[in-house]
């Protein structure tokens, strides 16, 4: 460090954050090795962190294909269950937008009677244990037919988006100074007018950021998934717990299906980085 | 203006802020429809299997308190919910410091920081599996290679829970991390300023500046983290499923069991009421002193 005096506190700084650096991302970058390895390399000991990479775990899980040679394999219907994870959870967030932002706006912008508490018994399902909802849902599904089908679990998906969804937007249109909206109507615009041109322009990014991030929850969702789905419409993640008991051979096709389940929740995180703080707070903590 | 269409439109108006919230509110609503279920049903011994659906009174809660397994379950529960909230919130607290030093790559490293956060949690519990294999794991490779003994991890009664609870932490710190961060952020700097005049100690500044700001963010962290483990189901289940021999069974895992696997439905609701009060009592108890804390630091 030029012209810095090199101090203890420094130093010690410097190693605590090389500490937290290597605790989040040894195990990305490990499983991300294990999952370009072959199924010799995988379970080699000790374990290699030099080797030559194939990409062949990857084509094996996406494919759906069996292990050319004496290795045993999984079939899975992994192209399946990913197609399955973006229609429940593409319907999941469709839906809890249409809906969302309107109920959203209606919370930043009205009074009615009982309103917090109507807003506050949308978030009762973040106090429930996931079961106490699921199996009713099971029972009730089986019962009406619902039970397997994307009409269902679209439905279960977004009772855990929703709620997010108004909370967090509705925070977003608190922080549009009602005063633009009186100034707009006195120029003569209707009310639609208003919400079409001063609101959403403004409030575009905020919905943007809820729409990802309820799709990140919505994909890293498991419980409902695994009870509620049958094997046609079983989402990715879900899935995953089916390599489990291969878990011996398949080591190098579980990392791989791990480190493509995970890529599309990162990926999109990067982007909203902005809104985590709030949006994992619920708009309780304005980041 | 007509007087029919005048009076549609004030119809329109008056209820606007109604009709534009109730479409949201019909659909989760749906929720309070099986969460009642739960609720009566856990009076009754309700048995997929064997079709019955009989009101038995407390006669779930009942056998409940003479259940040695819930007994160790609501321990396990509670033993976990401790050991991760501890490891959450003083490993967060750490990285936001650290992380707020500006360091050289600072934007870098709290990026790469916040990474697990967005994991799902069943799928680093199954990475995390991967790496804490007894034979040809990556960890007690590392333990081994530094002269230490290797550990059985997930599979060994005594540190199955001790594993599970690392695997949360790991998801979870970050999420702790990042909220201790934009909370240091927000901080107001003339307390500091006054307080670098008067010449007080960091440690007193600490103590009696930082920690009582930062109590609406601690607060908050606690609540969700708390809620959170309590309830956790899915790193659980995908590591260890409960095991080995009830190491892990948290009342979550075991509602599962009696639920799914021995469709004793009435007495997994029980479970799963009282899980239920309990994450409830005390997230009605953390939401007031947040609410009591934001008001005296903000002062509204």
């Amino acid at each position: 460090m030029d012209g810095e005096r090199l101090t203890l506190g420094k130093v010690l700084s410097a190693v605590g954050l090389v500490i937290i650096m290597l605790w989040t991302i040894f195990p990305l970058y490990w499983v991300f090795n294990m999952s370009i390895q072959t199924p010799i390399d995988v379970i080699s000991y000790p374990p290699k962190f030099v080797f030559d990479p194939t990409l062949e775990n990857y084509s094996v899980v996406l494919l759906g294909k069996s292990w050319l040679g004496k290795y045993e394999t999984v079939q899975t219907d992994f192209p399946r269950y990913f197609l399955n994870s973006l229609i429940v959870c593409s319907g999941a967030v469709i839906l809890s937008m249409l809906v969302g932002v309107p109920a959203a706006y209606s919370l930043a912008r009205y009074n009615f009677r009982g309103k917090e508490n109507f807003a506050f018994t949308l978030l009762s399902f973040r106090f429930a244990p996931g079961l106490i909802v699921i199996i009713p849902l099971f029972v009730i599904f089986r019962r009406i037919g619902f039970y397997g089908t994307y009409y269902g679990m679209i439905f279960a998906y977004q009772l855990l988006t929703l709620p997010f969804s108004v909370w967090l937007m509705r925070g977003f249109f608190e922080d549009i100074p009602p005063e633009l909206e009186y100034a707009a109507r006195i120029d003569g615009y209707s009310w639609w007018g208003v919400f079409r041109k001063i609101d959403l322009p403004l409030i575009a990014p905020g919905i943007a950021a809820t729409g990802i991030l309820s799709f990140i929850f919505a994909w890293n969702e498991f419980l409902f998934g695994y009870i509620l789905s049958s094997d046609a419409t079983r989402p990715v993640t879900p899935s995953l717990m089916g390599f489990i008991s291969y878990e011996q051979v398949l080591w190098g096709q579980m990392a791989a299906a791990a480190i493509i389940t995970l890529l599309p929740s990162v990926i999109l995180a990067i982007f909203i980085q902005r809104y985590l703080v709030r949006g994992l707070t619920f708009g309780a903590v304005k980041g | 203006m007509s007087v029919e269409s005048r009076s549609r439109q004030s119809f329109w108006s008056k209820n606007i802020a109604w009709l534009l919230f109730m479409p949201a509110f019909i659909l989760t609503a749906g929720i309070l429809i099986p969460f009642g279920y739960s609720v009566v049903m856990s009076f009754t011994d309700f048995n997929l299997t064997a079709g019955t659906s009989n009101f038995i009174g407390f006669g779930n809660y009942i056998k409940l308190a003479k259940d040695p397994e819930f007994w160790n379950a609501l321990k396990v529960t509670i033993l976990f919910t401790i050991g991760a909230v501890a490891i959450e919130v003083g490993a967060g607290f750490a990285s936001a410091y650290l992380l707020n030093l500006g360091m050289r790559g600072q934007k870098i490293w709290r990026t790469l920081f916040l990474l697990p956060v967005m994991l799902p949690p069943a799928v680093a519990a199954i990475m995390w599996k991967l790496m804490m294999a007894p034979i040809q794991g990556v960890f007690n490779y590392l333990l081994q290679s530094v002269g230490l003994p290797g550990s059985q991890w997930l599979g060994g009664s005594s540190s199955a829970l001790f594993s599970v609870i690392l695997i949360d932490a790991y998801v979870f710190m970050p999420f702790a991390g990042m909220i201790f961060l934009a909370g240091v952020q927000n901080l107001p700097k003339e307390p500091y300023e006054a307080a670098a005049v008067d010449g007080v100690s960091s440690w007193f500044t600490f103590r009696r500046l930082t920690i009582p700001l930062l109590k609406p963010v601690i607060l908050i962290v606690l609540l969700f983290r708390i809620m959170d483990c309590l309830k956790q189901f899915d790193i659980i289940y995908a590591a260890t499923k409960g095991g080995p021999a009830s190491a892990t069974m948290t009342i979550s895992v075991q509602a599962y069991y009696h639920s799914f696997r021995w469709t004793n439905m009435g007495y997994a609701f029980a479970h799963l009421v009282i899980l239920w009060a309990i994450v409830y009592a005390l997230s009605y108890f953390l939401v007031g002193q947040w609410r009591k804390a934001v008001s005296e630091v903000h002062g509204y």
